[in-house]
This record gives structure tokens, C-alpha cells and sequence, in this order.
């Protein structure tokens, strides 16, 4: 009965352009689901059938259940926040070639964003502002690049403590919604494609660990205490069918003290498709438990147990085992982990059979969260899409018949030129100049003389008394080569009288010393371009007494360069240049600072101080630029330490102390943050260092400033207004150059020139500081 | 991946065919090393059609990746003198070797294309770059150029 079929509103068939080949284009979406997105993805454009079969939701619905069915069909991969845009890295050949990692792809986006959460592929993103809130949420697919409009899901930011969020999908309803609130405001669920929310009734009594919610089979899931009581840890879940909350308990562990170190180091994940916890066991093991089956509690099965000593790299010391969270394991039981640690996520990977790392590095692969995303099906059913994106991989694949090279590779080319060299280029032509000034192209120049230090070598800065108001650069090499004879290799005069604050990625803060040797304004300055913002006065009257902090740094999370200044009795606030705003720090850290000046590493600046009622108490205050909290950290362990001085090594802290008034002592802190990490670099005795006729306060205030591959180490002696270099090897202990010289006075700066400029920070630009030869 | 003792054809834009271990390829190149993961390739059957890359250049390219491929334990300073005196050819052949590795995604060639090329122009005087790179629309307008020139003798 063929005529059966004439007027079927059967879906299956809507794409068919002709009946003639029925049988066939039968066949073809058969064929097509079986690939992996990635692959299927590419075939929109084979011929207009295939695209509309392709784009089609039933397509991506069943292409999204053939690839869950089949685990091999569409490979996991990690995609995660890098400081060039997000990376998707394969699992697989992460676990194949551990080190170094490659991405597969790179990202860059147009706007701000933060990954809220990933479900069936997609990601939900939303536009972070200027004061790092966020208003709006898209969803976007990596492997199609297509993405929704921004959605203004509230007003303005309410991420007071106790603020929770997640995305999933209602696999009832066949909804995708997000839900966020906090106790104190309520919460809220958003459909997507309804432009509707829901507000739940119910008031949740927990506080959770962790703001972001896990999404596992139709539940978003937390680890939450309960209100009143922060010893007791529950898993909190909601169900995003029926949109309310229930409570789970922790796997029962009658063996292990279950206090509040126990649960409070609790870290969710997800391993195939089932909830999982990173348990830190007393401080002294990492245990690993999966719930097999959801919400059953009798299901939940230890997996793995993973001694701290045991061969382990010190990361897995102490401070780090709070952060533990696992993200993937393999048929072969091979786990891979992440831990965030100082707004950083490394990876790590061990198997779950024998309990030994499968490979002994730590590695990090980029900043903040990461996620796994399985199946990459393509759904724009129910918005609207628009391509978001650009992949670095795109039009790579040129086959240019000219002999003109196209511009990607020059800027290629360019990108690894030294910066003082590729400054010259910009009168070249017209684009050279258009591709030099950019923003990006400085980031990946950065970038670039980062991952190879040869690329830009180093430079010392200071004031020198040879030229009124003028700063000498000395490169640090030829100051290893001809130490007798320094000269330098470029000078610059100042307008103004002016003082460096500090220095990072090139750039300088300056300050604007006034008649009362005070300063109220400050400004950046980029050497090489010579580049530099207006003043900004950010006081009225001086402050500068004598526990008086500051320091400029790079945020590389949110890509913003601060200033922080203050006192204890002022309190502290921090500059967003750029922003045009302050924050005021509420914190108040016990201490006193030895210097003014904070030491730039890692996303922190750092300053040796003093607790606040003991002044032989020494340790390291930190401030964290990222999430803007001060935390003391420890020198090394040593009991006769006198007038630590904090310098900076091979991007590590450093620390320089006089040891019974005889010796001097250089330690540098391989890891930051790691207090295990603290290794000694070198002794050496008093005698060679002060000269003669000077007292011993000559070694009150050495610092280490350069090292060098061979371990020749740099290092300065503020006395009297004067600094004074001395070179020696840290292996053999003894001085490379046995007179001290004088070069000028001040505080002096090593740096690596860039082309980073205040104007790619949204600052008004103009040449400031004039060379003289 | 396939096993190493696998040929796989490759064929120039002159229809030229060059059967080379699979390995090799799949090492250097991002784009093959796809095609064999997907299992796009047949064994029996495929060739893959390089036709951006004449037979010269694909000869010298796959004398790379072999090289590169047998000799990756070698001593860095050996490597760099291969390296240099494999890249010891004319603008032309650089030029086409340059567009041959960006086409496969040989991402060690690239970059030591990259370096030489850069250490062709570092230090340049800014008329030689023009003319090293072919350069030859600024397009600076007349003005700027002579403001240029005024503002910074030296570079030019």
C-alpha cells in the first residue's frame, strides 16, 4: 500500500529532496551518525542535504545517544581556561604523551567569559564585567562554534557567600536549564529556550564547598555543610526534573576520623557518569570513592587509596590536598586528576589498580576550572546561533601560489624576534605596524620570550648619578662578562623626578616623587616602546610611614595589571589600571613589612615581614593579585636567621639571610607556595662580601637579583642610598668578581623587555623619557 | 596510530607518488596523523593528493621527518647542524618548504623555518626587509614615509 506514505508528517523524511533516491538518503544518516562530531561536523558542506540532515535536533539527539552508547566513538577531551582562551586537549594522548601536553585546539573569544558548566557537549558560558561579576549566561558548542545569544539572567551580581550554580539537562522534560542562589536570596532555575524561570520554594540549610555544581544524570550535586553545624558534610543534589533538593551523605568511613579536616577537603567529580569523591584522609593519604549507583548510599565503593610519601612529587604535600578532584579514568584504570592550587589547575595522573602515579610529573596546564566533555553533539534546536570563537587552527591550510608571504606567517616570524629588534619593524609597512601595536600579538610575544629565554635577555635597571634624573640599563650578560667595565646599554632621562614601584612583563610602575619625597601619582611605562599612561593620582596627602605597603603585578587570571598600596593602620586597597577603580581590602594581616616594595611572582607580590608584637617572628606575606587575600607564608626553617631579604630567581622567590652575623645564606623557593619546596642555593662566608672597613650591616641587605645557567648568581647590597653588585657561583661559594662595584642608587629591577602597553589596557599613550647616547 | 612497518603514498602536484613509513609522517604531521586517526586512509587504496607541494619540496620534506624520526636522541648540537645544513637552499625552495610545513601542520619545521627567516631580518636595516620579504606596497602614504625616514635615519 505505497499510497500510504503520500501526506505522512513523518520527520524522518522532511530532508529528502528527491523519491527517487529514497532508499539511500535512508542510509545516509545511518552512515553519518555513526562518525564523531568532530568529523561529521565537517561534512555540512559536502551538499545542502547533508547540511540540513546535519543541523537537524534529531540528528544531534541521536548522534548524542550512539556516541554515549559507544564510548570509543567520540574521544573525551579536557577543555580548560589557558591565558590564551580555552584549550581542548585530547584525554587519550594526554595519557599517552604526558609531557608536554599539546592542545589539540585553542580558542580565543571575543569577550570575558567563564565556563559555568558542560553537559551533552555543551558549555554554558556567561560575560564576566569589568568588577568580575556576571549578568549574562550563552550556551556554546566548541565543536560547531555555535553559540546562543547573551542572556540577562538578573541585574546585578549577588555572589554572597553561600552563592551556588550549575547546568544540566532535564533529560525528562528534554530541557537544558541553569540554576543559581544563595539561601539568604533564594534560587532560581532558567530554561533555556523558554525565557522563563522558575523560583524554588524550598530553602536549602547548607553552605557549599564549592559554588559550582556537578552535573551527573539529571541531579546538579554539591559538597555543602549544613547551616548551623560546619563538622557535618553532606552532598546536596538537585534534581533538575522535579527542581528540588535533597541531601546525601558522604560515603560512611567508620575507620577514618571523620572531623572537619575530613569534609571540609572533600572534592566532587565525576567518573563515568557516576559521582566521586577525593577524600584527604587525615593529611596523610588521598582516598578515592565512587558512588556506583545515584543516591544509593550502600553503593558507594572505595576505589583507591594513595599514600602521601609514596612516591609522590611534593605537590602533593599538605596545602595541596584540599583541591584534589578527579575528572577521568580509563579502561585500564589509569585516573586522571586535577588539583587548583593558587588559581592554577595541573594535572596528574596515576592508575587505580596499583596506586603509583603512571606518570611522576605534575604538570599544569592552564588556569581555573576544567572540564570533560564527551559526546560534542551540535544543538541549536532551541536558539539562535551565531558563531563564537575562532580556533587557532583555522585557515592554516592556505595553498598560496604568490611569493608574497601571507600575514599569519609573518606574524609568526615576528613573534620571535626580541622585542627591541621587532619595536624597529613597525615602519616596515602599513600592517607590520597594525599587527606590532596590537594587543594580541604583544600577549604572544610575551608569550613567546617566556617559553624561551634566549629569545629576550635579561636587563637591570636603576637610577644612575652620571645623568640628572636618569635610569641606565646594563644588560645582565655583559655585566657576567666584563664586570670591571660596566656600561650601559641604553639611558634614559626623565622629565619628571620620578621612582619605579615595580615591574612585570616589561612594564613599569612609576611614581611621581614630589618636594616632600613623597609621591601621589603613578603611571606605566614601557621602556622598549618607550610608551607610557598619564599620572594617575591615587591620594591626596603622603602615607609613607613605616609598615607602608606596595606592589604592581600581573593578575593573570583576570589579564589586568594592579597596584596595591597600604598600611595597617590605613588598611589596604588595590588599582585596576584600566578600571578607573579601587578596592579596599577588608583583610588585615598582623604584620610589618621589612621593605615597602612588594616582590612580583606567579600572580602574588610578596614582602618579608614581621608578626606584628614579635619582631624576630619572620615570614613571607602574600598577596594572591587574582583573589585579592593576603597569606603568610613560611621562610625556611632555620633558627639563627637574621634580616631576610626577598629577591626573585628564575621566577622564584628567593630569600638572602644573614646567619650569625658570619654567613650569608641564599634560599629559593622551588615551588611557590610550597613550604617543602625552600632548597639552599648557597653560603657564603662574611669575609668575602663586606668590604673592608665597612661593618657587618653591609650583609643586612643583600639581594639576589639574577641567575644565570651556569649558576652564576647577581645579587645587590642596599647601603646608604648606594647599591653596590656582587657576583658569585652558587656551587663553588665563592665570589666570580671580587670587587664590589657601585652603579647608581635605588632600588634596581631586572626585567625582560615587551611590547606590552598601558594603551592595550584601555590608558591614553604617549612617549615619555627621552634616550641619550 | 598504525604499526611502524606501514607505507603510506603521498603524491605530489606532480602526480609523483613517494611511499613512506607511516610513522614518519604521523610523527611530524598534525594533518596526516588526523587522517590516519580517523581512519580515513585506506591502505590498499588512498594516496594522499599533496597538490600545493611539487616533488621537490615533498622529497625534502619527507627527508625531515625520517631524519627527525631516526635521529630524535641524537645530541642537540647534531640535530642543529643537520638542521642548518638541510634548510641551506634558495629563497624559493625556503618559500616553498614554508608553505609545504604549513600545509602538513609539521610543527618542528615550522618553527625552524620560522627562526630562519627571523634570523634573516634581525638586525636588518628596514629597506633590506622590505626587500627580503618582497615587500612591496608599505602602504605608508608618501608623507608618513618621509616622517618616518626624518625620525629615525638610522633604520633605514
Amino acid at each position: 500500500m505505497r499510497g500510504n506514505l503520500l501526506g505522512t508528517t513523518d520527520k524522518r523524511h522532511k530532508h529528502l529532496s528527491s523519491t527517487l533516491r529514497i532508499l539511500l538518503d535512508d542510509i545516509i544518516p545511518e552512515i553519518l551518525v555513526r562518525l564523531p562530531a568532530s568529523s561529521v561536523v565537517k561534512f555540512k558542506i559536502v551538499c545542502k542535504s547533508w547540511n540540513a540532515l546535519i543541523s537537524s535536533p534529531k540528528f544531534a539527539s541521536d548522534h548524542l545517544h550512539r556516541s554515549t552508547a559507544d564510548p570509543t566513538m567520540t574521544r573525551p577531551q579536557l577543555l580548560l581556561e589557558t591565558d590564551r582562551g580555552f584549550g581542548i586537549f585530547s584525554v587519550q594522548s594526554l595519557f599517552k604523551n604526558p609531557s608536554p601536553p599539546t592542545e589539540d585546539a585553542c580558542f580565543q573569544m571575543d569577550d570575558d567569559v567563564r565556563i559555568l558548566g558542560s553537559c551533552n557537549g555543551l558549555f554554558c558560558l556567561a560575560l564576566i564585567s569589568g568588577n568580575r561579576l556576571w549578568e549574562s549566561i550563552r550556551l556554546w558548542n566548541p565543536c560547531t562554534r555555535l553559540a546562543s545569544d547573551w542572556w540577562k539572567i538578573r541585574q546585578e551580581g549577588h555572589m554572597n557567600w553561600g552563592y551556588m550554580y550549575g547546568f544540566g539537562y532535564d533529560h525528562v522534560h528534554d530541557n537544558y536549564k541553569f540554576l543559581e542562589g544563595s539561601w539568604a536570596l533564594g534560587y532560581k532555575v532558567h530554561t533555556f529556550g523558554s525565557k522563563s524561570w522558575t523560583t524554588i520554594i524550598q530553602d536549602l540549610p547548607f553552605y557549599p564547598r564549592q559554588a559550582i555544581g556537578k552535573f551527573v544524570n539529571g541531579t546538579l550535586n554539591w559538597v555543602a555543610h549544613t547551616r548551623n553545624n560546619s563538622l557535618e558534610w553532606v552532598i546536596l543534589s538537585f534534581d533538575l526534573a522535579n527542581e528540588n533538593c535533597c541531601p546525601m551523605s558522604l560515603p560512611n568511613m567508620d575507620h577514618v576520623d571523620y572531623d572537619y579536616s575530613t569534609g571540609a577537603y572533600t572534592m566532587l567529580g565525576v567518573l563515568r557518569n557516576n559521582l566521586c569523591v577525593c577524600f584527604n584522609e587525615n593529611f596523610s593519604r588521598l582516598a578515592l570513592w565512587e558512588m556506583k549507583e545515584h543516591g544509593v548510599q550502600e553503593s558507594w565503593t572505595k576505589l583507591l587509596t594513595i599514600p602521601r610519601e609514596h612516591d609522590v612529587p611534593r605537590a602533593y604535600e599538605f596545602p595541596r590536598l584540599h583541591s584534589f578532584r578527579v575528572l577521568y579514568i580509563m579502561e585500564n584504570d589509569d585516573v586522571l586528576v586535577v588539583y587548583y592550587y593558587s588559581n592554577a589547575c595541573k594535572l596528574l595522573m596515576f592508575n587505580a589498580n596499583v596506586g603509583q602515579l603512571s606518570h611522576p610529573n605534575l604538570y599544569k596546564a592552564g588556569l581555573l576550572n576544567c572540564y570533560l566533555s564527551f559526546a560534542l553533539p551540535f544543538r541549536s534546536s532551541k536558539m539562535r546561533g551565531n558563531l563564537l570563537g575562532t580556533t587557532d587552527k583555522q585557515h592554516k591550510h592556505l595553498s598560496s601560489t604568490l611569493r608574497i608571504l601571507p600575514d599569519e606567517i609573518i606574524a609568526e616570524i615576528l613573534v620571535r624576534v626580541p622585542a627591541s629588534s621587532v619595536v624597529k619593524f613597525k615602519i616596515v609597512c602599513k600592517s607590520w605596524n597594525a599587527l606590532i601595536s596590537s594587543p594580541k600579538f604583544a600577549s604572544d610575544h610575551l608569550h613567546c620570550s617566556t617559553a624561551d629565554p634566549t629569545m629576550t635577555r635579561p636587563r637591570l635597571v636603576l637610577r644612575i648619578l652620571r645623568i640628572d634624573r636618569g635610569f641606565g640599563f646594563f644588560s645582565v650578560q655583559s655585566l657576567f662578562k666584563n664586570p670591571s667595565a660596566p656600561t650601559e646599554d641604553a639611558c634614559f632621562q626623565m622629565d619628571d623626578d620620578v621612582h619605579i614601584l615595580g615591574s612585570c612583563n616589561g612594564l613599569f610602575c612609576l611614581a611621581l616623587i614630589n618636594r616632600h619625597t613623597d609621591w601621589e601619582s603613578i603611571r606605566l611605562w614601557n621602556p622598549c616602546t618607550r610608551l607610557a599612561s598619564d599620572w594617575l593620582k591615587i591620594r591626596q596627602g603622603g602615607l609613607m610611614i613605616g609598615d607602608y605597603m606596595c606592589g604592581f603585578g600581573y593578575d593573570h587570571v583576570h589579564d589586568n595589571y594592579k597596584f596595591l598600596e597600604g598600611s595597617w593602620a590605613h588598611h589596604y586597597k588595590v588599582h585596576t589600571f584600566g578600571s578607573n577603580s579601587w578596592t579596599t581590602i577588608i583583610q588585615d594581616p598582623p604584620f610589618y613589612p621589612r621593605q615597602a616594595i612588594g616582590k612580583f611572582v606567579n600572580g602574588t607580590l610578596n614582602w618579608v615581614a614581621h608578626v606584628r608584637n614579635n619582631s624576630l617572628k619572620w615570614v613571607i606575606l602574600s598577596f594572591d593579585l587574582a583573589n585579592e587575600s593576603f597569606c603568610p607564608m613560611s621562610l625556611p626553617n632555620r633558627d639563627h636567621t637574621f634580616f631576610p631579604m626577598l629577591g626573585v630567581l628564575r621566577n622564584n622567590l628567593c630569600v638572602c639571610f644573614n646567619e650569625n652575623y658570619s654567613r650569608l645564606v641564599l634560599w629559593e623557593m622551588k615551588e611557590h607556595g610550597v613550604q617543602e619546596s625552600w632548597t639552599k642555593l648557597v653560603t657564603i662566608s662574611s669575609e668575602l662580601l663586606v668590604p673592608r672597613g665597612c661593618g657587618s650591616t653591609w650583609l643586612q641587605s643583600f639581594t639576589a637579583l639574577y641567575i644565570m645557567e651556569n649558576d652564576d648568581v647577581l645579587a645587590v647590597s642596599y647601603y646608604s642610598n648606594a647599591c653596590k653588585f656582587v657576583m658569585f657561583n652558587a656551587n663553588v661559594g665563592q665570589l666570580t668578581h671580587p670587587n664590589l662595584y657601585e652603579l647608581g642608587i635605588h632600588n634596581c629591577y631586572v626585567y625582560h623587555e615587551s611590547l606590552v602597553s598601558p594603551s592595550h589596557l584601555g590608558l591614553p599613550c604617549f612617549l615619555y623619557g627621552s634616550t641619550t647616547d | 596510530m598504525g604499526s611502524p612497518l606501514k607505507k603510506i603514498m603521498l603524491c605530489s602536484s606532480e602526480k609523483e607518488i613517494f611511499s613512506v613509513e607511516e610513522q614518519v609522517m604521523v610523527q611530524h604531521s598534525v594533518i596526516i596523523n588526523n587522517m590516519i586517526e580517523d581512519g580515513s586512509y585506506n591502505y590498499e587504496e588512498s594516496k594522499i593528493p599533496l597538490d600545493c607541494v611539487d616533488s621537490k619540496t615533498l622529497k625534502k620534506v619527507i627527508d625531515y621527518c625520517t631524519y627527525h624520526t631516526h635521529h630524535h636522541n641524537d645530541n642537540q648540537e647534531d640535530l642543529e647542524a643537520w638542521d642548518a645544513q638541510f634548510l641551506n637552499v634558495d629563497s624559493n625552495g625556503l618559500y616553498d618548504l614554508l608553505m609545504a610545513a604549513n600545509y602538513l601542520e609539521i610543527r618542528n619545521l615550522l618553527d625552524l623555518i620560522y627562526r630562519t627567516i627571523k634570523n634573516m631580518i634581525k638586525g636588518k636595516k628596514i629597506d633590506e626587509i622590505r626587500r627580503i620579504l618582497n615587500i612591496k606596497d608599505h602602504g605608508f602614504t608618501p608623507e608618513e614615509e618621509e616622517q618616518n625616514r626624518k625620525e629615525y635615519p638610522h633604520f633605514y
